[in-house]
């Protein structure tokens, strides 16, 4: 009978919680939406199998818990010795992930639409007012500054900037921080548009825009090199993630490292995006992630976005009041980063009332520029709050 | 009420939230004015090198320098001279025609429904992740 029990004993059976169970319901959840809705199946499909690895519960050998999962180094070090995962943990804590993969996006990332228009480059920076309203809004339910900042940039919907600002400001907040804004930008095409049609009337969506010009090879080149310096300048806190974006773009547009931008915008990145995946899922184990913080930083997540793109949509309104050539509110809400998601949906939006309009390039301007607008707003709470 | 607004006093909520919004606003409109002397120099410049290259040969102008009505005599041999001012008439209006359509059309890669501008958008990022099936 000991032996039996010695035996069950050695499963994770006996040790595993409801929150475990709950957790791994999230996981399954998850990875679920992620193959059947092809929600951010990129992101999800690793966050996800990461929940269900983070909380497999304690494995009990000769009398000591072994955890091979959790990326808590208190917690690993009582076995004497750390989890692989702590190891890949690193990555995040350090913020080091994240910058890579802005390495990779600016290797993605075509500035000729925002170059083609500059003005577009304000409603990158309106969208981001919902950051700071949001970390009001944090300070008034009890949250200490510092988390209010880190819970704050969910309103970027910039997964990576999310992840590098909370491993900064407030580490322990990272799993639910990054879960919020990943799940939220999966949840883009839901949430927004229901608030750009109550801002616009039928006549705003229904402006068509003109073709920009065409934007040369040099204007492409000097550009990341000219931003860079600006960005960093205005907010040195920044220089790493924006310093990481405009390399990585420099690597696409100066014509003679194409071998490189290659690697940075396909192999690289992805492997960087699992690590993130994996290492931000295995994080939200069940005592950390199932408290009442988890819920207001959920809903304070959500509220972030609504008035990120209400932001976005309002200030492309107001331009239109001294310009002569009208913008289409709708793309002003693609001024939160989520690229090219939100770019997507402005195009979706706008074609509901004129199949013939095609907004998804224009709205690629203030796109782009919202990742920028979001890095820069990281790095100003990291000045302000770090 | 007064115990939220005493926790925003103290988190210094107001002073961040302004400096925050007014420091993106200000890198960005920083970055507008990089952007719009950019281009700006750069139109300038291309301007200032064609100036200097000379003026470019006109696509849009007629095939031939002599007048048209002694054109059509001239390459058609016709014998009936009434015919002359139809046959003028009718290439001038064709070029005409011709150049009018050219003017509305987009260039390559500038526009227009089926432009390779709006199509590389409209193929490229339409796709969700994911979604693609070999």
């Amino acid at each position: 009978m000991d032996f039996l029990f010695n035996l069950l004993n050695c499963t994770a059976l006996l040790n595993l919680t409801w929150g475990n169970l709950l957790m791994d319901a999230v996981g399954i959840f998850f990875i679920y939406i992620a193959i059947k809705k092809h929600y951010e199946p990129l992101l999800l499909v690793p966050i996800g199998m990461g929940i269900l690895m983070g909380n497999v519960a304690p494995i009990v050998i000769d009398g000591k818990q072994i955890f091979f999962m959790l990326v808590n180094g208190e917690i690993a070090r009582g076995t004497g010795q750390y989890s692989v995962m702590y190891y890949l943990y690193f990555g995040v804590r350090t913020g080091i992930y994240p910058a890579l993969i802005f390495l990779g996006i600016g290797a993605m990332t075509d500035f000729s639409c925002l170059l083609a228009r500059p003005k577009l480059v304000l409603l990158g920076a309106a969208a981001q007012v919902g950051i700071f309203v949001t970390y009001l809004g944090a300070l008034a339910l009890g949250f200490l500054p510092h988390e209010a900042g880190a819970i704050g940039i969910i309103g970027g919907a910039d997964g990576p900037t999310a992840i590098f600002l909370s491993s900064i400001l407030a580490p322990e907040l990272v799993a639910p921080i990054a879960i919020a804004a990943y799940s939220y930008m999966a949840l883009v095409p839901v949430i927004q548009p229901p608030i750009m049609k109550l801002l616009t009337t039928r006549r705003e969506r229904l402006i068509r825009m003109s073709t920009p010009p065409p934007v040369s090879r040099r204007e492409k080149i000097l550009f990341p090199i000219g931003a860079f310096l600006i960005c960093t300048v205005v907010a040195p806190g920044s220089a790493i993630l924006t310093g990481c974006f405009f390399f990585g773009n420099l690597l696409k547009e100066c014509g003679v490292t194409e071998r490189l931008a290659q690697t940075a915008r396909t192999s690289f990145v992805d492997i960087v995006t699992i690590l993130v995946g994996v290492c931000v899922g295995c994080s939200a184990s069940a005592d950390t992630f199932l408290q009442p913080r988890s819920l207001l930083i959920f809903a304070l997540g959500a509220f972030s976005f609504a008035v990120a793109t209400a932001s976005g949509v309002l200030f492309a309104k107001f331009m239109n009041l001294f310009s002569r050539d009208k913008i289409n509110p709708l793309i002003g809400a693609a001024g939160v980063s989520a690229v090219p998601d939100s770019a997507r949906v402005a195009q979706m939006v706008g074609q509901e009332e004129d199949h013939q309009n095609h907004l998804l390039m224009h709205a690629m301007g203030p796109n782009v520029a919202g990742v920028i607008g979001s890095a820069m707003a990281a790095g100003i709470l990291w000045s302000l709050l770090g | 009420m007064a115990d939220i607004w005493q926790k925003i006093v103290q988190g210094q909520g107001g002073l961040i939230t302004a400096v925050g919004i007014i420091g993106v606003f200000i890198a960005l409109t920083c970055l507008y004015l990089f952007i719009a002397g950019m281009r700006r120099s750069s139109r300038a410049w291309r301007r200032r090198r064609r100036q200097r290259a000379g003026p470019a040969p006109d696509s849009a102008s007629p095939p031939a320098a002599v007048p048209v009505a002694e054109t059509a005599a001239g390459s058609t041999g016709g014998e009936n001279d009434d015919e002359e001012p139809l046959r003028a008439a009718a290439a001038a209006a064709a070029f005409l025609q011709l150049r009018a359509r050219a003017a509305r059309a987009p260039a390559p890669g500038r526009g227009g429904p089926g432009s390779a501008w709006r199509m590389s958008g409209r193929l490229g990022l339409m796709q969700r992740p994911g979604r693609r099936r070999p």
